[in-house]
């Protein structure tokens, strides 16, 4: 059996509106996605949640993956960042824009995306994950931190991560990362956009952030992170975290 | 570290811009002779300003990220004040988005192949005649600038430029300059970036580190002392020589525009 907690909220001083996170998740078909969406862009929250509705929703599985390598991850993200971009560009209504929104939105949305999906066996999980950017898993056993990716240290995180385009562009490059892993009853994944997942792989280690995120109600949760802003733990940035525990 | 404080609706930051509209500023602008130094100047500053509102932009409207002002100077005679609404010291971006001069219109295409009517708003339209009152300008930035900082003290610190082809008719222009350079927010000090446009056709020099490298030309050295040095970002950004000033001596249109650009950036990395 599995448990699913989530939590999202806008950067403190924006409107709940502004939040330009993303997560989609559907338990039945062990599929997760998060991202983040670039706030210097036009309908970059849009841009985010085509990609984590369209990984939950289509068809694409990172299991049909005959090899999980390099190039056939590559081929497969590219084909589901084609569709994703070309869903982005049918959603927004371009002959009504103004001036500087359409000369805006014309170059473009990014985010940065994490997808995750497991296939259930007998006493344990199969994972595959991909990212682009600095969306985080962190893997947590027995309290203990075990495994993030695909960064793996605070200090790693930019101003400038990777992300991925909402309109095709000539000479975009980024790096796929893709990682598989086993989970087994009793640990938790937590997949977070960067701000939240900067702060676990700075202080998660120490304290059992599993437990103290799921004990906490919405309300309580939302305190909880913006006495961490506040107090200058935390960078003042829209927050989106998903918890996974197998029971 | 200095020039980095975050900018965002709550801690907007300030860019004010200097407009020499004397009556030289009737003359060809650089090599380009069938435009006046008054059309390039209020083309580069429309430009911008349409520019800061892009950087401001979300899909549900423009965000107060700034405050603008733009002081004239010279065309009434002694005229020295606000070029941007009524008498508004400074105005939000947003207000400026809402309120232009007037509308250009050109087609654009968009991604899905249909061509739209796009409309350009234009706030200033240029202006040369009477003489050079800089001083009296720099005053005027002073006290504006000196205001502000007092209702945001902990903001990125204001940028000031000051578009000139002509020497002050009305003294001395470098303590004026020197005292708004010492205005400070937690952030750092105000910054006064000078650009001096030509009708020469030499070549620009753009952002020099010391006097030497400016021709033997006490004007041109004083606008260079009144200059801020660049901050860090700005260097990086530019990727130019540290030590680097604010500073442009025969400007042509593309010069101006570079020099607005690079002065402006590091600001709008700060948008979040």
């Amino acid at each position: 059996m599995f448990n699913v907690k989530f939590f999202s909220m806008q950067k403190l001083g924006n409107e709940p509106y502004e939040n330009e996170d993303s997560f989609c998740y559907d338990l039945g078909k062990g599929k997760f996605a998060i991202a983040d969406g670039a706030t210097e862009c036009c309908f970059s929250k849009l841009w985010a949640t085509i990609l984590t509705r369209h990984f939950v929703e289509s068809d694409f599985s990172l299991f049909s993956l005959k090899k999980f390598v390099k190039n056939d991850v590559l081929k497969a993200l590219l084909s589901f960042l084609y569709t994703s971009q070309r869903i982005w560009i049918n959603e927004i209504d371009w002959t009504s824009l103004k001036w500087n929104v359409l000369e805006k939105a014309k170059k473009g949305a990014f985010a940065s995306f994490l997808g995750f999906e497991m296939v259930r066996e007998e006493e344990y999980c199969q994972w595959r994950a991909i990212s682009i950017g600095d969306c985080c898993l962190i893997h947590f056993r027995s309290r203990q931190l075990v495994n993030s990716f695909p960064l793996r240290d605070s200090s790693e995180f930019g101003n400038k991560p990777e992300m991925l385009p909402s309109i095709a562009l000539p000479n975009i490059r980024f790096r796929v990362n893709y990682r598989r892993g086993k989970m087994r009853r009793g640990e938790n994944i937590i997949l977070a956009t960067d701000a939240v997942a900067e702060w676990i792989l700075r202080e998660g280690k120490m304290i059992s952030i599993c437990e103290t995120i799921s004990s906490l109600k919405e309300e309580e949760l939302r305190d909880f992170f913006r006495r961490l802003i506040e107090d200058g733990r935390m960078r003042n940035d829209d927050i989106t975290l998903l918890i996974l525990t197998f029971m | 570290m200095p020039y980095s404080a975050e900018i965002s609706r709550k801690n907007p930051g300030c860019i004010m811009f200097l407009l020499d509209q004397s009556g030289s500023m009737a003359e060809p602008f650089g090599k380009q002779k069938n435009i006046r130094k008054a059309d390039g100047a209020a083309d580069a500053i429309n430009s911008i300003l349409r520019a800061i509102i892009f950087r401001c932009t979300k899909e549900t409207g423009v965000r107060d990220y700034f405050e603008v002002s733009v002081i004239g100077y010279g065309a009434r005679e002694g005229y020295v004040g606000p070029l941007l609404g009524e008498k508004e010291k400074f105005v939000k971006i947003s207000w400026l988005y809402e309120h232009p001069l007037r509308i250009e219109e050109k087609i654009e295409e968009t991604p899905k192949g249909e061509k739209v009517r796009v409309r350009l708003p234009i706030w200033f339209e240029p202006v040369a005649e009477n003489g050079t009152p800089m001083c009296a300008a720099l005053q005027l930035a002073y006290n504006w600038i000196k205001e502000w900082i007092e209702k945001h003290p902990n903001s990125f610190p204001p940028i000031v430029f000051n578009i000139t082809d002509g020497i002050a008719t009305d003294g001395d222009p470098e303590p004026y300059g020197k005292k708004i350079m010492e205005l400070a927010t937690s952030d750092g000090n105000a910054l006064l970036f000078n650009c001096h446009i030509s009708g020469e056709e030499a070549e620009p020099i753009i952002f020099p580190t010391n006097e030497e490298e400016l021709p033997n030309d006490e004007y041109a050295r004083k606008l260079f002392r009144m200059s801020s040095e660049l901050p860090e970002p700005m260097i990086r950004l530019g990727d130019l020589r540290k030590g680097s000033k604010g500073f442009a001596f025969n400007a042509d249109l593309a010069a101006l525009i570079n020099f607005l650009d690079i002065g402006t950036r590091p600001a709008l990395d700060q948008l979040k």
